[in-house]
């Protein structure tokens, strides 16, 4: 049985959501589950995922909901989280939607009568139920879906794109990115459309070319003799700076760091906080990832935050399990079964 | 009651559907009451487009129309399965919310307004008595193309994961014909889906539409080419058909860069054309 729901936010606005019933009622003080969007996506989720996990929790006997947050889908509130996706994005990752997800455990409680919930979701989904669980006194456990451990920031992004020099000197590796794309524009009539009429900014260009022929340089000074290079280094001090590279951040691929780098992503430091409130608590933790996204989750937070040996993660309650050959939404078979009975088990677990 | 998500029959299938009632906090549209019925677009089209219907609904429902969302059977919130869905039982649904629009609002007149597959859905669908008022916002225009894109989808995706195509096109199109399904970005396709999709072709079943309607043609930047496949179906829809553009910085379908709620070139369209419809 599904029914259309709607309760209210800590802010007073009305959240929309779906609420999946066993046919057979809900058992007393049972277990329920509140499974979250990763945020972006509406509440069915990509592929309809969470419309398919809640339907097979209820089909075992689970109450099952899943909702909008606010301004998001059929629900109220401001629309907008910030100009770019990568806001809404840090918005969700800093705990944005913690409040929703708390006012959808407390309304699952009410409505069905459950003894305990179980959390989860996919990436935005899954922080989303850590930060709330601190809030919920009946949370036995959660199921952690690639879980975002960085931080996206468009307003870094820009911020760097805005600032060339900055940009490059720490980031020398980009300067073949950089050029490349000016290149793509030489086929680009709009590029030179802009390019005639002043409207582009091609600092950026300009500054990739000293950094790389700073590289260039600093290949060939030291087959110089020394007064020469000392002379040739002087003269170009103030055309040609020393490029000083950003230190990689430890425990993660050189790549890796690289590519997210790029990407405008940090590490973000509240996702080990929230996960050691939660183990603080005595709540279980099911960490599932797919193949694609293990090494970001393993360099910026599993290396450091899940340390030691497995034993003793599972003795706490931590399991981490990774999906071979998947991709993020786990739109593929096998991990789209491999997702259901993560979820299975946890809720097992609780009931 | 306000604006309200509820379940409706189709049938032996519910729906859901979400109904926005007429606010007059907009200068009220000088036209006879209706309730504009929105067809939503496939698979991820219709997750990334959500915030995009929903504003076009408001916006609707403040100039004095009712408005209504919904999900066809195995799509967003409704019951059922997608790979249990076919193109004929999308159009039995939109017959389906057509009626409980009616139902709900009390208002008779309805005008059906879909993007892109939705849209062709909504132009093929008969929602009696006659031939409504069509808005069409990017419609496909041809099943094949389409169908071909979904296939193109597979292929991609498996590169991606995979670095390299393990198969074809024409492989995919037999595995059809064997009775597997293609799996697009985790929604099951079916041959009698692919089928039914290749089956569509607006051209001929819109030539000399009875009633009025209206093409959007979306484009990314002021000077970007028009739509020739666009502009051709609306000379075929015959006179009461009108082609506009509207200019729009991000697809209304995929996610992009810019967090995008509205697409307000879209709306403006919608609006100017819904203001004109009672007029000779």
């Amino acid at each position: 049985m599904e029914k259309a729901v709607r309760f209210t936010n800590e802010k007073g606005h009305t959240l929309h959501g779906i609420l999946h019933l066993p046919d057979e009622g809900v058992a007393t003080r049972g277990t329920g589950l509140v499974w979250l969007s990763a945020g972006q996506k509406v509440r069915q989720g990509a592929w309809r995922m969470n419309v398919a996990v809640a339907r097979r929790l209820a089909a075992v006997g689970i109450p099952t909901l899943r909702f909008d947050y606010r301004g998001i889908g059929d629900s109220e509130g401001e629309v907008r989280h910030g100009e770019m996706v990568m806001d809404l994005y840090g918005f969700i990752q800093s705990g944005g939607f913690r409040g929703d997800a708390v006012a959808a455990g407390q309304f699952l409680t009410a409505e069905t009568g459950v003894k305990s919930l179980v959390l989860g979701g996919l990436c935005g989904g899954a922080i989303t139920g850590l930060f709330a669980a601190t809030a919920l006194p009946n949370v036995y456990g959660h199921v952690v879906v690639d879980l975002p451990v960085t931080i996206s920031s468009s307003a870094r992004q820009r911020y760097l794109e805005n600032h060339a020099a900055e940009l490059l000197r720490s980031r020398p590796g980009e300067t073949d990115t950089v050029i490349a794309l000016y290149l793509k524009k030489l086929t680009d009539a709009d590029a030179w459309r802009r390019l005639l009429s002043g409207q582009s900014d091609y600092s950026l260009l300009l500054e990739a070319a000293r950094i790389k022929s700073r590289a260039q340089l600093d290949r060939v000074l030291p087959r110089l003799p020394a007064g020469a290079r000392a002379g040739v280094e002087r003269l170009l001090r103030g055309v040609l700076p020393p490029v000083e590279p950003e230190a990689p951040p430890a425990q993660v691929d050189a790549a890796l760091a690289a590519q997210m780098q790029v990407a405008g992503e940090v590490k973000n430091d509240l996702v080990e906080e929230v996960f050691q409130q939660v183990l603080a608590r005595g709540q279980r933790v099911r960490f599932i990832n797919s193949s694609s996204y293990h090494p970001t989750f393993m360099g910026y937070f599993g290396n450091t935050a899940l340390r030691g040996d497995e034993a003793r993660w599972r003795a706490r309650g931590v399991e981490l399990s990774v999906v071979p050959e998947t991709n993020h939404i786990f739109s593929l078979e096998h991990s789209q079964r491999a997702l259901f009975e993560a979820v299975e088990a946890m809720v097992a677990q609780a009931a | 009651m306000g604006d309200r998500g509820e379940f409706f029959p189709s049938g032996p299938r519910r729906l859901y559907g979400f109904l926005h009632e007429p606010r007059a906090t907009e200068a009220p549209l000088a036209i006879a009451p209706a309730v504009v019925v929105f067809v939503h677009p496939f698979m991820e089209e219709r997750q990334d487009a959500h915030p995009f219907l929903r504003s076009l609904a408001g916006q609707v429902s403040a100039r004095g129309l009712w408005a209504m969302r919904f999900d066809l059977h195995g799509c967003g919130d409704s019951e059922g399965e997608w790979e249990d869905s076919t193109v004929a039982s999308w159009l039995e649904d939109i017959r389906a919310a057509c009626d409980f629009a009616r139902a709900q609002s009390g208002v008779e007149r309805v005008i059906l307004c879909g993007l892109r597959f939705g849209a062709s859905l909504a132009a093929l669908a008969d929602v009696g008595p006659a031939r409504v008022p069509l808005a069409l916002i990017q419609p496909v225009v041809k099943g094949v193309a389409y169908s071909m894109d979904m296939l193109r989808a597979y292929l991609a995706a498996e590169m991606v994961l995979t670095k390299k195509a393990g198969v074809t096109r024409d492989a995919l199109v037999e595995r059809l014909r064997l009775g597997e399904t293609v799996n697009v970005f985790g929604y099951h396709l079916t041959a009698a889906q692919f089928d039914g999709i290749r089956a569509v072709d607006l051209m001929p079943a819109l030539a000399a539409y009875p009633a009025r309607s209206l093409v959007v043609d979306v484009v990314k930047t002021p000077t970007a080419r028009a739509s020739n496949e666009l502009a051709a179906l609306a000379a075929a829809m015959g006179p009461g058909a009108t082609l506009a553009r509207a200019v729009e910085p991000q697809p209304l379908y995929v996610e992009g860069k810019v967090h995008l709620t509205r697409a307000e070139q879209v709306e403006l369209a919608l609006l100017g054309w819904l203001e004109t419809l009672d007029q000779p």
